[in-house]
């Protein structure tokens, strides 16, 4: 009929490029500061740690997804758990994800009026935001696939604004290594943990890429360890710029270390830079807005694409608007939206797998 | 033709205007701002405020106002200038902090918090001590110069430039103030009150955020950066490296540095501090006016003796920081990095006065000008 129909499948690159912009997103400001303050000097080895323990998720997240090669992720559920309670399972998840939107939302705006607009109301930011990322959404994964692309370009100047920084670096900053023992090192790590959240997407989106299996789990490693390296760098500069007592002061370390720079044309290179890193949030948010919607027409069984980015959008915009930017409450959800996320981002794929093969060796044993 | 109008209506809605704008000619800029500390433990804040008046015809313009607050915080203390003048104060632009000395005493951490705490500031402002009070540096008229902001700043970009302070700002300097183990020092400005100009003084060591009261003085600033390893765009030397010649000026000789290259070693042996900062300089002689630089031999003498008389005025530097407990060289953020254990056992305020530093200068002539 038309040709708008046709569905493609996502190259690799784009895989690539979709799971590492929605793992870099809100978070990247304020995590050599999280990072700093329950590891100290000692934060950058949390992440490599919190790096390496990803891996076996990243792992078990590919058996998952190569047991049922053509179904998305919430269609997995109702295959694994049987159809009613896949269903719950999906809808639990669509919660969980709208959940996590909601806490990008708030530290978002939150930290755009900190920064640039003191004055502007809550809702009007938090509505241009999340207009944008359902505006996105609803252009389908493979319009949002090439965006993702194209815009991580902007990665390669964030990462040239913080080599500037560089000149004013020492590494004494960084010494004396794990003075005070593993113990803060470890727990440094589920902050580290925590800002790789968004790895989840590889799984939803796995069945819509092109290539083998053994090909997309490269993939999977490759933007993970891109992702990995990406904040090591900005951890690290950060930790050897401000002293570790400033650190402990100073919650956007990465915009704080511009404020001071000065060029002919851009005299305040934070603000550029900060205007970059809107776009990062926003591809976060979309993606997340996309997975809502994904997680409702597959619960409910339509093939309205629209009305359901529209419903996702909604449901992530509102509850924010009653929290606005009470800092105590944001943090509250934000503690619980990420201990959920251990929940479902982490533990929950475990079970999810272990259900999958004991069925799988039950169905076996019964045709048998 | 709906869709169209509901595309319109959504355009004015979201992209008009927006609660945040900050008009130019709504606030007022401010260039230099300076503190004191008055007897009550009260702050004077003194700032020069620009206005340019564009007339129709003719050039613009630039007048300069100066107010003088008093609060008991700097925040307050801009609230009383704000009730003083047309539209509002802003300070994001400011160029040049000074502090009196009598605050710099005490502690300027305090007066820095706002300028830290708020994102509007960009924080490449200078800082400098005022021999006296600040708010008699920001009232002088200077003739010949445009404005006493940029008075200020230009003079203190000037002597970053012949490497005689760091060109640390705001921004370096918070992380300086905080960390035990690192000091810091800022140019010290005194008042010519018969030119109405403003005399670089020195380098005012201060240890944690006070000033100690003593300075380094302006010929030896040069050094102390060369040890620190900061080059600004000019080094020189004028050194007396003979009282042999009749004529005074025969004796001396001036010098550039081309290059320079340092190092500093940190020892802890049996509890005791050791510091070797050593430092070759390769040179260019721009005046030497009694002899020839023709002999391999004389150049070699030549070397020997400025290494010698670099050595000796480093030292004096040496005893005059570590009088003033000012720790610039970091001696002591090093020994937290790499001698964590010995940083734990000791109280590095109490210790860093009788650490041994021991300073090594070494001169190499490379080239002496287009006459030999």
């Amino acid at each position: 009929m038309s040709q708008t129909t046709i569905k493609t499948k996502l190259s690799r690159r784009q895989y690539f490029f979709i799971i590492v912009q929605t793992e870099i997103g809100v978070g990247i400001l304020s995590l050599p500061y999280d990072l700093h303050s329950a590891a100290k000097q000692d934060g950058w080895i949390s992440l490599l740690i919190g790096g390496v323990l990803l891996q076996i998720v990243l792992l078990v997240i590919w058996l998952i997804a190569k047991r049922y090669p053509d179904k998305d992720f919430f269609q997995i559920q109702e295959a694994v758990f049987s159809k009613w309670i896949g269903k719950g399972v999906s809808l639990l998840y669509v919660a969980y994800f709208s959940m996590v939107a909601m806490v990008i939302l708030l530290l978002f705006v939150r930290l755009i009026s900190l920064w640039v607009l003191p004055q502007t109301p809550f809702w009007i930011l938090a509505l241009l935001m999340i207009l944008v990322c359902l505006y996105l959404a609803s252009g389908g994964l493979n319009t949002m696939a090439r965006f993702y692309t194209f815009v991580s370009i902007f990665l390669v100047v964030l990462v040239a604004f913080v080599l500037y920084a560089l000149k004013d670096t020492q590494l004494t900053f960084l010494f004396p290594i794990l003075n005070s023992g593993w113990m803060p090192v470890i727990k440094g790590a589920n902050e580290a943990v925590l800002s790789f959240f968004g790895f989840i997407i590889s799984l939803v989106i796995y069945s819509k890429v092109e290539g083998s299996p053994a090909q997309r789990l490269r993939t999977i490693f490759y933007a993970h360890w891109f992702v990995v390296l990406f904040y090591l760098f900005t951890v690290l500069v950060s930790f050897t710029f401000f002293s570790p007592v400033e650190m402990s002061f100073i919650q956007e370390p990465l915009l704080y270390m511009l404020k001071s720079f000065e060029f002919v044309i851009v005299a305040r290179l934070d603000l550029f830079f900060l205007s970059i890193w809107i776009v990062n949030v926003a591809t976060t948010l979309t993606t997340y807005v996309y997975m809502t919607g994904l997680g409702l027409m597959d619960v409910f069984n339509t093939k309205k694409t629209a009305p359901s980015y529209m419903i996702a959008a909604l449901l992530i915009l509102i509850p924010p608007l009653f929290i606005g930017y009470n800092m105590e409450r944001v943090d509250e959800f934000n503690n619980f939206v990420v201990w959920l996320g251990y929940i479902f981002s982490v533990a929950f794929l475990f079970i999810i797998y272990f259900v999958s093969l004991i069925r799988g060796s039950l169905q076996k044993g019964g045709s048998s | 033709m709906k869709r169209k109008s509901i595309c319109i209506l959504t355009c004015l809605l979201l992209l008009t205007g927006c609660w945040d704008t900050r008009q130019f000619k709504d606030v007022k800029l401010v260039l230099s701002i300076g503190f004191d500390q008055n007897d009550d433990g009260t702050l004077t804040e003194t700032v020069s405020i620009p206005t340019v008046k564009r007339s129709t015809d003719g050039p613009t313009s630039e007048t300069v106002q100066v107010l003088t607050t008093e609060g008991k915080t700097p925040r307050e203390a801009r609230d009383h200038t704000d009730q003083m003048i047309a539209n509002t104060f802003d300070p994001s632009k400011a160029k040049v902090i000074l502090m009196g000395e009598e605050l710099a005493k005490n502690s300027i951490q305090p007066i820095f918090d706002q300028f830290y705490r708020n994102p509007n500031n960009n924080l490449n402002a200078y800082i400098a001590v005022v021999d006296g009070k600040a708010e008699d540096a920001i009232r002088m008229t200077p003739s010949n110069e445009s404005g006493v902001s940029k008075y200020i700043s230009e003079l203190l970009e000037g002597q970053i430039n012949a490497t005689h302070s760091t060109g640390e700002n705001i921004e370096v300097l918070h992380g300086e103030l905080l960390e035990p183990g690192i000091d810091f020092a800022v140019p010290l400005l005194s008042i010519e009150e018969e030119q109405d100009m403003l005399n670089f003084e020195g380098l005012a060591l201060f240890h944690k955020d006070a000033y100690t009261g003593e300075f380094i003085p302006n010929h030896q600033t040069t050094l102390l950066m060369l040890l620190e390893g900061i080059r600004g765009k000019l080094a020189s030397f004028t050194l007396k490296v003979t009282d042999e010649e009749e004529n005074a000026i025969r004796n001396y000789l001036t010098f550039r540095v081309m290059r320079n290259k340092q190092d500093m070693k940190v020892k802890v042996e049996n509890d005791q501090v050791t510091a070797d900062i050593s430092m070759k300089l390769k040179i260019r002689v721009v005046e030497y006016p009694s002899n020839h630089l023709t002999s391999k031999k004389k150049i070699k003498k030549l070397n020997k003796k400025l290494s010698e008389l670099l050595t000796e005025q480093a030292e004096e530097i040496i005893a005059t920081i570590q009088e003033a407990n000012s720790d610039v060289f970091q001696i002591g953020r090093h020994v937290h990095s790499y001698h964590p254990d010995y940083w734990k056992k000791v109280k590095w305020d109490e210790e860093f006065p009788n650490i041994t530093i021991t300073p090594k200068v070494e001169v190499d002539i490379v080239q002496y000008g287009v006459i030999s």
